[in-house]
Order: C-alpha cells, then structure tokens, then sequence
C-alpha cells in the first residue's frame, strides 16, 4: 500500500487551498495511507484543523522558522519520509512548493514533477509543457516521486469526522544560510491569481495605473455577486509600463493560471500572453480592436471600449446583485 | 571568485509549436532554437555579479549545438563547457541535474551557481534544488536580483506573500524569476570574441555518467481545443451568459 506525504503550506495563517487540493490527489488517484506535515512557527494551531484532512499529521513547530526556509523544511520532510518508508510526496506548485519539491527529491533520491494538472494513475501524471502549447503524459519510473500539483487543477479534499493522530516532531532549523532583511507583504486579502476562481487581467489599453483602480471596482462586485475568489491580473506591457507590481503578470515570463474564468481587459492576446491563460475555462475578452488575436481563444467576447464596458458591467452586477 | 551559469537550449516556443501526429514529440522541422529566457536573466544578474567583484563567469550546456554557450561568450561569459549529448532535449531533469553536478564537482567549486526557474519546454522547476541536494549548496529560487552589499549576497524575490529581500551565504545556488533587468545582447565585437573564447567539449563517458531515465514520456497531446468564441452585442449578454451559461452568477 502507498505511503504519501503532503506539504501542508501555511500562508496568512491558514493552510491553503492549494495544499487540501494534493491531498485530495493523495486520497483519491494514489490510495493508501495519507500522511500530512506542518512546519513553520506557530503552526501548531493549526493542527486540530489539518488533522482531520490526513490519516497522521506531523507538526514541525519551532520559532526559528519564521520563513520557509527551503532547506531546513526540505529536511524535515525527507527524515520522515525516510523513517516512515514514504513513497510519495505530494506539494502544491505554488513558490514555496516549487522550491522545497526538487530539494526533497535530491535528498530522497526521488523524480520531481512540477505544475501537474492531471494524473492518469498512481504512476502517470499529466502536465504542460512547451509553453502551455502541449499537455505531456509521463509514466515516472523512480520509486520515489515527489510531485507539485498545479493549484485549482483538483478538487480539494473534504475535511473527516475523525482526526488523524498528531506526531510532534524536532524541526531541523538549520536556515541553509539564508537570512530574512525585509519582507514587504502583500496588501491584505489580495488573492493570487494562481489561487483564483476567476482572474480579471488589464493590458495596455488601460491607458494607465488609475484604470487598475476600475478593474479592482469590478473585483470587488465580482467577488460579492459569485461568492468566489477573484483575483488581479495583468499583461507584461502593463507591468513593464509600472502601472502594476510584476506579481500580477500573467505569461510566459509571469504566471500560468487556469481560473474558471478570465478576464482579458485591452490585452491584445500575445501568444507570451495566451501562454499563462489559455488553459482557463472560459476566456471573456473585453478589446476595442475587432481583429485583436485575444479573441481567437476567447469564448465570449465584447468589441467596445473598456472604459464604457467595464463601469456598466459593474453597474448591471450591482444591480443584479440587488433583484 | 568563480560563477557558473546553466543554460538549456530550448526551442522557441513563441513560434508554432506542432505535435507530431502520434504525439511522440514535436515537430522540430523548421523549429528554432532559443536559450531558455530564464536562463537568459539567470545569466544576465550572473554578468552583473562578475563586474562587481571582478568574478570569473562559466557557462553550461547539455546540448549538441555550441549556439547557445557562443551566444553565452559573446556576451561576456568567459569560459564554456558543453556537454555534448544528442538527445539532450529527452533527458529527465533528475538525470540531466546529475550530469550538471558531476560538471560542477569536477570543473568547480563555484562560489555562485546561477539558473532559471524553469525550463519552458519541459515546464521543469527542478534543477535548482536536485542541485542544492547533490551538492549540498545553500539554496534559493524564483529571484528577480541579486547583487552584494559588501561581502553579502543579497537576493530580492517576489512570491504569494510579497516581496521579499534576503541573504544568502556563499557557496549556493540561485534560480532566476524574470528579472528586473532585461538580459543584453551581443554586439559584433563581443561576437568576434567570444570565437577565441574557450568552449570545452566533454563526453558523458569521461564524466563517468550513465543514464537510467527517471521517467518516460508516453505521448504529447494537443490543448483542449476552444471552440469559436461568440461576440457579445451588450453588455446586458454578457450578464445573461454568467447567469446561465457560465453559471456563476
Ligand atoms: C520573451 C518574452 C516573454 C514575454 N512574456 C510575457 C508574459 O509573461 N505576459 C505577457 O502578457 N506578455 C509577455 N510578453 C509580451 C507580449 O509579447 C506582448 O507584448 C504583451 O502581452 C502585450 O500586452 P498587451 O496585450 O497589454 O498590450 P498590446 O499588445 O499593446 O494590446 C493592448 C490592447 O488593448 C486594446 N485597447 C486599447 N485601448 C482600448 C480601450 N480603450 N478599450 C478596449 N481595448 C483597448 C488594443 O486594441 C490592444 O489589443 C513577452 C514577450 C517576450 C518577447
């Protein structure tokens, strides 16, 4: 029977989405035995919670680990998959999870696969490669397999009326030589777009930052019309312009994201552009140009000018809001 | 102080990419060759790394075309080394992290090792950490900078929780996130240098490697296709089809 470990990432307090989404991979493609694993300072608070999603949790608490430190957190999770006998260890592709992945791979001796939107079985996995313009289906031949799975590529998995047991383990805090100076954080409540249900993404034909402003507006009414989370994104031109902070960017140089729906607001479609988003649901392309490429891959679109489009459409979310 | 920069030749993915009718592969007919963009901003900081600290730069490939790695001297690398392997573009990140570590231990050590985040033609994001593991090198990924302030290497980086600014102690290894500065390119006379530049060639055998895949590609297949997409007359459409086409509303 497999063994499988997964990263549960803690941000803003919480643990994600994202990692409840591998272990519903772990549960319901893989089988066996799901372990999950906190580290981290205060993370301690949150077991009781998280235990309920695995089979056995380990909790890794330790103030010096104020930061995911990809090494220490690395080492922590090879030594239990080592005295556990795990064969698998699943993480989601975030950041942090893009780092830690190959690093408990190296010292596992394991396959790392990173942004997986698929798995055929327990051996086979799925995920996009050349620019999003192909979806590879690779049998990995290791006997140990680390993968990152692509948020919102899963359906997360439900929380269990019983908890799993709670194993208190000493947290390596050798920092691997980094050090924390500064960290500017991120406006409060802003969701990432590659956690989003839907993305709402402005280009150049905004005309300037202030028109970010507007699309926040349409965030806003979105979010509270649908229940879902909403979240901002943007082309390179608009970010390359400074009229948005390069975390937003959506591309071949920014993020992948495969929302329920996306937003195109005065982008042109790029094929840089299409290669971050061309995989999301259901595209709405809002472009005063008829003959933009955006609306190739859109499914929806609307020829006009943004800056009429996009306040009546508020206006009528708001009103249907209301009936 | 020595840098080495890894660098993977990659085909040019803003152009047409088609799939092989039994999606064995790509159709590398008429397809061109690129340097990974990370690896061109990984190379990038690592040039602005040696003028400050009067460093040595070398560069790496797995590859069977020297393009690249000239390309890599023109703009002011110093050294190259290829490893020279036909089926460079079929070999599994853990094993090609192995032929990087076995290059770096035998040519090294380095005190900076630099790369891109991912490889856009496998979507990989693991050479940087099987390296930090096979080498036991400190570690850090996704950076958009990276300079000292004195002795220090200080590394700024953009995730889910903001920016971010750290250090990080020597030897280790940095993967690179587009950068905050665009990659240069080579002018004639970087061009004409780089031809006496010094590009070694080394063969797997001599690093005594030997490859036993870490995971097979059974087939490639196309996206899912979009079907045409409907131009909306209002805007009043459009809240109709999240009402009850979309379902969301
Ligand atoms: C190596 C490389 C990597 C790249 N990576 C990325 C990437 O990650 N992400 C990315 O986005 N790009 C990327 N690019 C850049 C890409 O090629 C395009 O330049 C960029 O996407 C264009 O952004 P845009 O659509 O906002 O701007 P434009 O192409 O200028 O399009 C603006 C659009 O707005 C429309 N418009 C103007 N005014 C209005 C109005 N009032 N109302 C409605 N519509 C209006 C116009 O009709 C036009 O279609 C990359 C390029 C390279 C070479």
């Amino acid at each position: 029977m497999a063994k499988t470990l997964v990263f549960l990432e803690v941000l803003d307090g919480e643990v994600r989405t994202a990692s409840l989404e591998a272990v519903g991979v772990a549960r319901n493609i893989i089988g066996g035995e799901v372990y999950g694993i906190l580290i981290g300072k205060g993370v301690s608070s949150l077991k009781d919670e998280a235990a309920r999603y695995v089979d056995k949790l380990f909790v890794s608490d330790s103030d010096e680990l104020d930061y995911p430190y990809p090494v220490p957190f690395a080492k922590t999770i090879a030594e239990v998959m080592e005295k556990e006998g795990i064969d698998y260890f699943l993480i989601s592709s975030t950041v942090v999870g893009r780092e830690i992945a190959p690093l408990v791979a190296g010292l596992v001796d394991a396959i790392s696969v990173e942004e997986v939107t698929g798995m055929e079985s327990a051996e086979v996995i799925v995920k996009p490669v050349v620019s999003n313009k192909a979806f590879a289906h690779i049998k990995l031949l290791k006997d140990k397999k680390v993968i990152a799975v692509k948020p919102k590529a899963f359906a997360p998995a439900q929380a269990g009326d019983s908890a799993g047991e709670v194993v208190e383990i000493t947290p390596n805090t050798d920092r691997g030589g980094l050090t924390v100076k500064h960290i500017k954080e991120k406006e409060k409540g802003e969701i990432d777009v590659t956690e989003a249900d839907i993305v709402v993404s402005g280009g150049r034909g905004l005309g300037g930052p202030e028109k970010f402003q507007l699309l926040r507006e349409l965030i806003d009414v979105l979010t509270q019309v649908t229940g879902l989370k909403v979240a901002l994104g943007a082309s390179r031109a608009a970010v390359d312009a400074g009229w948005i902070d390069h975390s937003h960017q959506v591309g071949q140089t920014g993020k992948t994201v495969s929302p329920q729906i996306y937003f195109a607001i005065g982008i042109s479609g790029a094929i840089q552009h299409l290669a971050g988003m061309r995989t999301s649901k259901y595209i709405i392309a809002i472009n005063k140009d008829p003959e933009a490429p955006i609306f190739k891959v859109a499914d929806y679109g609307i020829v006009g000018d943004l800056n009429q489009v996009v306040p009546e459409l508020i206006e009528k979310l708001k009103q249907y809001k209301k009936n | 102080m020595k840098i080495l920069t890894i660098i993977k030749r990659v085909p040019d993915t803003a152009a047409n990419i088609k799939i092989l009718e039994d999606g064995s592969g790509i159709d590398k007919t008429n397809l061109n060759y690129v340097t990974n963009p990370y690896d061109e901003y990984a190379l990038e900081t690592a040039l602005r790394l040696k003028e400050a600290k009067g460093a040595e730069l070398e560069v790496l490939a797995v590859s069977d075309n020297q393009d690249i790695l000239r390309n890599a001297l023109a703009v002011g690398a110093d050294k190259a080394y290829m490893v020279e392997y036909a089926d460079y573009d079929k070999l599994d990140p853990y094993n090609l992290s192995r032929i990087y570590a076995e290059v770096i231990k035998q040519k090294g050590p380095y005190d900076i090792i630099l790369t891109g985040k991912v490889t856009i033609d496998d979507n990989s994001y693991a050479i940087g950490g099987y390296l930090a593991a096979f080498l036991g090198l400190n570690y850090v990924s996704h950076i958009v900078s990276a300079q000292f302030e004195g002795d220090e290497l200080v590394v700024e980086k953009e995730t889910d929780r903001g920016s971010e600014t750290l250090s990080i102690s020597l030897p280790a290894i940095l993967t690179h996130e587009r950068g905050k500065y665009e990659p240069r390119l080579p002018n004639l006379r970087g061009i004409m240098q780089a031809k006496r530049k010094p590009l070694d060639v080394l063969k797997l055998e001599d690093l005594g490697i030997t490859i036993t895949p870490a995971y097979e590609i059974i087939k490639l297949t196309p996206p899912p296709k979009k079907e045409g997409g409907r131009i909306l007359e209002s805007v009043d459409e459009l809240v109709e089809v999240l009402k009850n086409e979309i379902k969301v509303i």
